[in-house]
């Protein structure tokens, strides 16, 4: 099935992890770090209507072998946690037809970046990797 | 191993509270004030169970916190460490967060120390979800902080780096943990 290009509110998406310092195992949460973007964008993948195995192999496949990494968690939101905080998803499909990018960031303003980021964490739903 | 006091680093900083008896007399007043004040029964203000003390406070953290800081620049000083692209982190980062650890107070808790994709080093204190406090170097010169105090009670900004900790980042932290 074709996606759309545009991100619906009511859309889950997530942020694959893979550094432990990017997520809390005993208080369940994901940290801002996992959310903060590189050179204005932040990868996620849109994940609406997939089963759990689908999404863990999603960040296999197509995340974690290209960039020679151990995928360890992930952390769900919706895209409306996303659009609350002034950011935007852009879709992105070069590498793959569920990739997007959370866009929109306030370039040049680092504290109101972690301070997106800190929310969009604290929104966020850890799942550690089985 | 001993902390800057000369006191012994015993590993229960994370529980929070120990059994284990311990040579509270010999503590520095400014210790001996957080002991004391962990110590009381809340009605009867009498001195507690002295083998039931919460010591997160008492202890001087530094040292843990700067081994914290070489694991973190060791794995993290080579591109892409966190499978996205990201910057390694810098020699000036690591330099400036590890100023900060030392001149940090020690009354508040032990931060939580990460990398930051921009080669940055992000310390964090967090409390709860929508409570808490960061402070981030990246090499600069300049010390960002965010402060969070609640679902609509935040602020954040940045300030030169010199050799102190700025006073809106005490207050800052003052603040989460008064509560």
């Amino acid at each position: 099935m074709k996606q759309k290009n545009t991100i619906s509110s009511a859309e889950v998406i997530t942020r694959y992890i893979f550094d432990k310092t990017h997520y809390a195992r005993t208080k369940n949460n994901v940290k801002y770090r996992s959310f903060l973007p590189r050179n204005g964008e932040t990868s996620i993948f849109r994940i609406n209507n997939l089963g759990d195995k689908q999404i863990w192999d999603i960040g296999e496949n197509y995340v974690a072998i290209i960039s020679s990494r151990t995928l360890l968690a992930r952390g769900d939101l919706i895209a409306s946690d996303i659009f609350e905080e002034g950011l935007e998803i852009k879709s992105d499909t070069r590498e793959h037809k569920l990739h997007a990018n959370i866009v929109g960031w306030p370039l040049g303003e680092r504290g109101k970046i972690i301070f997106l980021a800190t929310n969009l964490a604290d929104k966020a739903q850890l799942h550690l990797k089985p | 191993m001993q902390t800057a006091l000369g006191l012994p680093i015993i590993d229960f900083f994370s529980s929070g509270s120990t059994d284990v008896k311990f040579d509270y007399w010999k503590l520095p007043g400014a210790y001996l004030d957080a002991f004391l004040s962990n110590s009381r029964d809340e009605k009867t203000n009498h001195a507690t169970d002295w083998n039931k003390i919460n010591l997160e406070r008492a202890i001087d953290w530094t040292n843990r916190a700067l081994e914290s800081l070489d694991e973190v620049y060791e794995k993290c000083s080579v591109a892409n460490w966190d499978g996205y692209n990201a910057q390694p982190i810098s020699r000036e980062a690591y330099f400036e967060a590890s100023k900060l650890l030392r001149i940090l107070p020690n009354s508040f808790p032990i931060p939580d120390i990460g990398p930051e994709p921009d080669g940055g080093v992000g310390l964090e204190w967090y409390k709860e979800k929508w409570f808490s406090f960061i402070v981030s170097v990246n090499g600069k010169n300049i010390i960002t902080y965010v402060g969070r105090f609640g679902k609509n009670n935040h602020f954040y900004g940045t300030e030169s780096y010199n050799n102190s900790v700025p006073e809106i980042i005490l207050n800052g932290l003052k603040r989460l943990f008064s509560n």
